[in-house]
């Protein structure tokens, strides 16, 4: 950046600082980011956004920059422990280069690195990354493969590395899961033989000793989670909104002139907009269907977690956000507009969950 | 036909693309770097998954036109499909599809126009190509005997016109 350009940025971040002094207002708070976004200052972004977020919690734009900003610092990170890992190749760099791409969700790049690393030296460390990775694949996926190769990986780790329990977690995230109660607890007391006293293991210990009656095979768990796309323990159930909050953000959308219905659903249950009694009901169920095959039709091809789906035709166009738990949808006159792919992933709880991106 | 792939295919951030029939069979597919007949220049293990993708792909496209049938909607002629690993374009037209495969950090909406394109270019040829089949099928229908109802003219769908345009002719039975 020039000498010239850098002295005008500093001047406009003063000028938006001065207006966040006057009002911390999200989109004051967005500005600033804005300006410090402009220089390339990720320390800056993060700590705007992070004080942005703390007034102004779930705010998705300013969500979006720290994400973005986040990702950025990652990716110099990574490519500092790679030309670190060039010139002297240790397992430090390699356990820290493993744990960066795992953050940032590139879990194929994750499991490369690890299989390179295993090559290179071996090791039940490198192992355990690789069952790490193919475990964060299959719960993005579900599919059974995945799932089982952690477990085996994890497996291999153990062999190798007897006193330590990473390995173990690993089985047990796969196992409990898939709602394989009873390979969760034989696991669960290997892991308190290792770390006994550990009050978290010993809660699991518990819940899973109270589900064992309820337990599938690894194997059966595997096969019906990659038949229905859903784990036991979604991790991002929490992420999920309540109708109260939902209703008035189906409102909003719902009040554009080019949007003839939007819907919502989660399990058996569907909040429509826009339309009325049993064309409301015809809707919800074929969307539903839609979403389904979505879900399905992705998974059998290999895609990954489907996260969005549009359609468009002589009817107009239909778009879909599909989260873990529930999916939105908007039926539009025309073609859909981001303002409205952004807020149905609000609203499906998608937001901010991007499709993995290998740089 | 397999050039219109390659120059799809070589737009950055494309894996593959592929004509494929409605009914799942892989007619022409070209990835990147190069493209090729399905049935002549790859091998079978070359294009064994991307006729399996096209077979599901045709299946998942068949599950959504069941879906919004109900709706009394006509069959969608786009399809996007973003997943977490790759995104899935599907452009309908006639009785095949387009199918591009394109990483997930591409916005679909990129491939809009190439696709549009593709689709125009495609369309040509399948009418040139439709309207010679069907004027040497009226040569070959000559030769036989007219059948059981002699007085009652096959119908036929169209026909090429001499300057290249198409006229339709309803048929009278």
């Amino acid at each position: 950046m020039s000498f010239l350009s850098n002295l005008t940025s500093k001047k406009r971040i003063r000028t938006a600082l001065r207006r966040l002094g006057q009002e911390a207002s999200a989109e004051n708070y967005i500005a600033v980011a804005r300006e410090h976004v402009v220089v390339g200052n990720l320390q800056d972004i993060l700590r705007v956004c992070s004080e942005g977020l703390t007034l102004h919690p779930g705010n998705v734009e300013l969500m979006r920059i720290a994400e973005r900003a986040r990702q950025l610092q990652l990716d110099s990170r990574i490519n500092i422990l790679r030309k670190d890992l060039t010139l002297s190749p240790r397992p430090a760099l390699w356990r820290e280069l493993c744990d960066v791409l795992l953050e940032c969700g590139r879990l194929g790049r994750a499991e490369e690195t690890a299989e390179q690393w295993w090559k290179q030296a071996g090791g039940g460390e490198a192992t355990y990354y690789r069952a790490r990775a193919r475990a964060s694949l299959f719960a993005n996926s579900c599919r059974a493969a995945d799932g089982k190769a952690a477990w085996d990986f994890a497996m291999a780790a153990v062999r190798e590395m007897p006193g330590d329990t990473r390995p173990l977690e690993v089985q047990y995230d796969v196992a409990s899961a898939v709602g394989a109660w009873a390979d969760a607890r034989k696991v669960l007391a290997r892991i308190l033989e290792i770390s006994p006293g550990h009050p978290q293991h010993e809660q699991r210990f518990r819940d899973a000793s109270q589900r064992v009656h309820d337990s599938k095979s690894l194997n059966a768990g595997l096969s019906e989670a990659e038949a229905t796309g859903h784990l036991v323990d979604s991790a991002d159930t929490g992420n999920s909104q309540s109708n109260v909050a939902i209703r008035p953000m189906l409102k909003r959308l719902g009040n554009d002139p080019d949007v003839k219905a939007v819907v919502f659903q989660k399990g058996g249950t569907a909040l429509v907009q826009g339309l009325h009694g049993g064309t409301a009901d015809r809707t919800a169920r074929a969307i539903r269907e839609v979403g389904m095959a979505t879900r399905a039709g992705a998974r059998r091809i290999g895609l990954g977690r489907s996260v969005e789906v549009s359609i468009e035709g002589d009817f107009g166009s239909l778009m879909i956000a599909l989260g873990t738990t529930g999916a939105s949808a908007a039926w539009n006159r025309t073609y859909m507009k981001p303002e409205h792919t952004e807020a149905l992933h609000c609203i499906a709880g998608t937001a901010g969950m991007s499709p993995e991106g290998d740089a | 036909m397999k050039t219109i792939l390659t120059n799809i295919a070589r737009y950055q951030g494309v894996e593959s693309a592929s004509l494929v029939s409605l009914d799942g069979v892989l007619v022409l597919t070209a990835d990147g770097d190069e493209s090729a007949d399905a049935s002549t220049h790859l091998s079978d293990h070359d294009v064994q998954p991307i006729q399996t993708l096209a077979a599901l792909a045709s299946g998942w496209v068949g599950q959504i036109i069941r879906a919004v049938g109900q709706l009394s909607w006509n069959g969608p002629y786009r399809y996007v499909l973003k997943a977490t690993e790759k995104t899935l374009v599907v452009h309908v037209f006639g009785s095949s599809f387009l199918l591009l495969v394109i990483e997930p950090e591409v916005d679909p909406e990129v491939t809009r126009a190439l696709m549009d394109q593709a689709v125009q270019q495609f369309m040509g040829h399948m009418q040139l190509g439709g309207g010679q089949d069907l004027g040497s099928q009226a040569q070959a229908d000559a030769h036989y005997p007219q059948g059981l109802f002699p007085s009652q003219t096959p119908p036929s769908t169209g026909a090429l016109a001499p300057d290249g345009s198409i006229s339709e002719s309803a048929g009278e039975g």
